[in-house]
């Protein structure tokens, strides 16, 4: 195993990963939970720019890191019961979890490790040749969303748009007071 | 090649190709514009914006079948085929209906956010419409979220009523959950695949495309794929071991919703599900028809057995749809062309029943949301005659009777079974059709060979009644509703304990005067708009049972996609 730095870096972004993930879950206090659930995307960003997938990697700092963190800390300021020390216990079938998660975790893993993946090499589809390798990611999403080639990403994209409002709409039916 | 510019501009052939739905998506939008222009007391409009919405999405649905010209649009993303025409045609008809019986609901219940819900109602048929016409795993998700989104809120539009709030909850949580699961799956397909496209799937597991894979298997990854694809979406047309929610929400969510919901989502989901694994992986059919024959088996004896102890008739609807769920996974597990038209056909008359059976539970329930027990059907054939006949109808449908539209459904996935040779998968089918007479056929019996039976349940319940009703003037709730008979909301019980016991007593004299009420004073009469609604869902009922010719025909050249 060479130690160069990108090597270095993955290991040091899969400890934090994985600790903060852990400390989410396992920490009492649920403020901290949240803390480190943004520790946890920034790392997740960290993974994305290492595989070379830098718009991800911006988009989940963006939107995870940022966003969504800031939405769960005003969800637990709104709804929290100071009192409470404990704030963010432990279900009773915790354990019955534990397996699941492991077994999932495990099997999810040896899938991933023991197949021949269509994406990575051995047959690279049609538009990521035709639209050239060398091509950055940004530069390929924007590809996929508008592509003449095989198929365009575009309607997906526009009814995303409709899901958005039907949200809005939710949160208002929800949320407002007459 | 990088530096051409593109010049991919969606052409009039495309726009036409999802006409459908576009005039939903646009009268969905007319609605939430026009809510904000409509006085209060005059909502009614809007289920009438609605309404005409959905039958100018019928006409372009119609146009279509007779003149689409079943390619995808927008670059294999969405297909006007035979099968989601087929699908859109069954989509806008819950709907319909559903929307014809709002109007009424809303009136006695607690909706307050009118706009919202007739455009939510709209909007969740436009994703089930996408999900079931997408031949895109990427465009089924964004399907499905539009709809599961607009269902979980629709679920919870009863802004007071405990119920209602804790069917949205609920959906909400268990649902996104699956919906992960299902994403989950999706990813892992496009990672053995290289294509999110389903007839690209389909191409990679042509023989011969790709040789060494065939000596040395595709992998585990596939598997897995599979296997989170399914649970995905054994979720969402709620088959055994992932039911749980479905009782709480359907009897949680408004009437006029579970009756939309019930077979929307369920048409939706079994069209995609149809899609992905019969069509794009049927090639590996021998790694997931095990799986769907076992959940088969498990959803219909498990639905069946759990009808047969319900007590209250909107719940043994909830548990009778996931019966029916069943036998539309023998047609999964048995995967030939003639069992995919079966299954159609049964979703076909499942959805005319089915809304039809909703609509009656929802014309008998009292503004609590009781009066739906058996004991409130009993002698229901002396008081109102007609509702009681409809609901003999429907009964004796769902139960399998010929002829009627319960019968051809279940002929036709039975016999495709028979002929796939899948004899155990119909026997097992047949057999707990027989157990679901019992239970269909002991509500007629209520309602025909029973006297109303005016004891502590039935006062309990109108007891209850009195105390919503009073619920709004600070009134406390009547001692005796707290035996176990009602469900009041929290508040009002939390109101009870503030109140001195002279008031109290007082509402119990007032509950005596109410339980010598005749019963069904509490049971409003029908509106125009469930009155027609319910002639329509019977009339089809029956039609179909007679003529079956036309919806047959249909589903068999919507199923000739298989066969392709």
């Amino acid at each position: 195993m060479s130690l160069d730095i990108p090597t270095i870096a993955f290991y040091l972004i899969a400890i934090v990963l994985v600790g903060s993930a852990l400390a989410v879950v396992l920490l009492r206090n649920i403020v901290h939970s949240a803390l480190f659930l943004a520790v946890m995307f920034g790392a997740a960003a960290g993974a994305y720019v290492l595989l070379n997938a830098e718009f991800i990697a911006i988009v989940q700092v963006l939107i995870y890191a940022g966003a969504v963190t800031i939405l769960v800390l005003f969800a637990i300021m709104l709804t929290r019961n100071a009192q409470s020390q404990s704030s963010n216990p432990f279900a009773k079938q915790w354990w019955l979890a534990l397996i699941i998660c492991v077994l999932l975790g495990f099997g999810l893993v040896y899938a991933v490790g023991n197949s021949a993946m269509a994406v990575a090499s051995a047959f690279a589809p049609v538009h990521l040749a035709t639209l050239g390798a060398d091509s950055g990611t940004v530069t390929r999403l924007g590809q996929l969303l508008y592509s003449p080639f095989v198929y365009s990403y575009v309607l997906p994209f526009e009814i995303a748009s409709v899901v958005l409002l039907v949200a809005i709409i939710g949160a208002i039916v929800i949320g407002r007071e007459d | 090649m990088l530096n051409t510019p593109f010049t991919y501009m969606p052409t009039g052939a495309d726009w036409l190709r999802i006409l459908p739905e576009l005039i939903v998506f646009g009268a969905a939008l007319l609605v939430l514009l026009a809510d904000l222009f409509i006085p209060n007391g005059r909502k009614g409009w809007l289920a009438m914006v609605c309404l005409l919405g959905v039958i100018a999405a019928l006409i372009g649905v119609g146009y279509l079948l007779s003149n689409g010209d079943s390619q995808t649009a927008f670059y294999g993303m969405i297909s006007d085929d035979t099968l989601a025409l087929f699908s859109d045609l069954l989509i806008l008809f819950a709907v319909g209906i559903g929307l014809l019986y709002s109007p009424g609901y809303i009136e006695r219940h607690a909706v307050t956010r009118i706009g919202e819900y007739y455009g939510l109602m709209l909007l969740a048929a436009l994703g089930m419409m996408l999900m079931a016409s997408a031949t895109n795993l990427m465009l089924i998700f964004v399907g499905l979220e539009a709809l599961s989104l607009s269902l979980y809120i629709l679920c919870a539009i009863e802004l007071t009523r405990f119920r209602s709030q804790e069917a949205g909850m609920k959906y909400f949580i268990l649902s996104s959950f699956a919906s992960a699961i299902l994403l989950y799956g999706m990813a892992m397909l496009y990672g053995s695949t290289g294509t999110t496209s389903l007839s690209g799937v389909q191409a990679f597991f042509a023989p011969g495309r790709h040789p060494f894979l065939a000596t040395s298997g595709y992998g585990p990854l596939l598997l897995a794929a599979m296997g989170l694809l399914g649970v995905g979406f054994c979720f969402k047309v709620s088959a055994i071991p992932f039911q749980a929610w479905t009782p709480d929400v359907y009897v949680g969510a408004p009437t006029s919703v579970t009756a939309f919901m019930s077979v929307g989502t369920k048409v939706a989901a079994f069209v995609a599900l149809s899609r992905v694994f019969l069509l794009a992986l049927g090639a590996q059919s021998d790694k997931w028809e095990p799986v769907f024959w076992i959940v088969a088996i498990l959803t219909m004896l498990g639905g069946n057995l759990m009808a047969v102890v319900q007590r209250d008739v909107k719940r043994l609807l909830a548990y009778s749809s996931i019966a029916n769920a069943g036998y539309m996974l023998v047609a999964i597990a048995t995967n030939t062309q003639h069992a995919f038209s079966g299954l159609l056909i049964f979703l076909a008359t499942y959805t005319v029943m089915n809304v039809g059976a909703f609509g009656i539970v929802l014309a008998l329930e009292r503004n609590d949301g009781q009066g739906t027990t058996l004991d409130d059907f009993a002698g229901l054939a002396k008081r109102r005659p007609g509702v009681a006949a409809a609901m003999a109808i429907i009964l004796f449908a769902l139960a399998g009777v010929p002829p009627s539209a319960g019968f051809v459904g279940k002929y036709y996935v039975f016999q495709a079974a028979i002929v796939g040779n899948h004899i155990d998968l119909a026997v097992i089918g047949i057999l707990t059709s027989v157990l679901g007479m019992y239970y269909y056929l002991r509500v007629i019996w209520a309602m025909y060979f029973t006297e109303p039976r005016n004891v502590s349940g039935g006062a309990g319940a109108i007891a209850a009644t009195t105390g919503m009703a009073g619920e709004d003037e600070g009134e406390p709730e009547p001692a005796d509703a707290a035996s176990g008979a009602s469900v009041a909301p929290v508040r009002a019980g939390t109101a009870t304990l503030a109140r001195p016991v002279t008031s109290r007593r007082s509402a119990n004299s007032r509950t005596v005067v109410a339980t010598q009420a005749p019963a069904e004073s509490a049971a409003p009469p029908l509106t125009l708009g469930t009155t027609v609604a319910l002639t329509l869902a019977v009339v089809l009922t029956v039609a179909l049972g007679l003529i079956p010719g036309p919806i047959v025909m249909l589903a068999e050249q919507a199923a000739r996609l298989l066969g392709q």
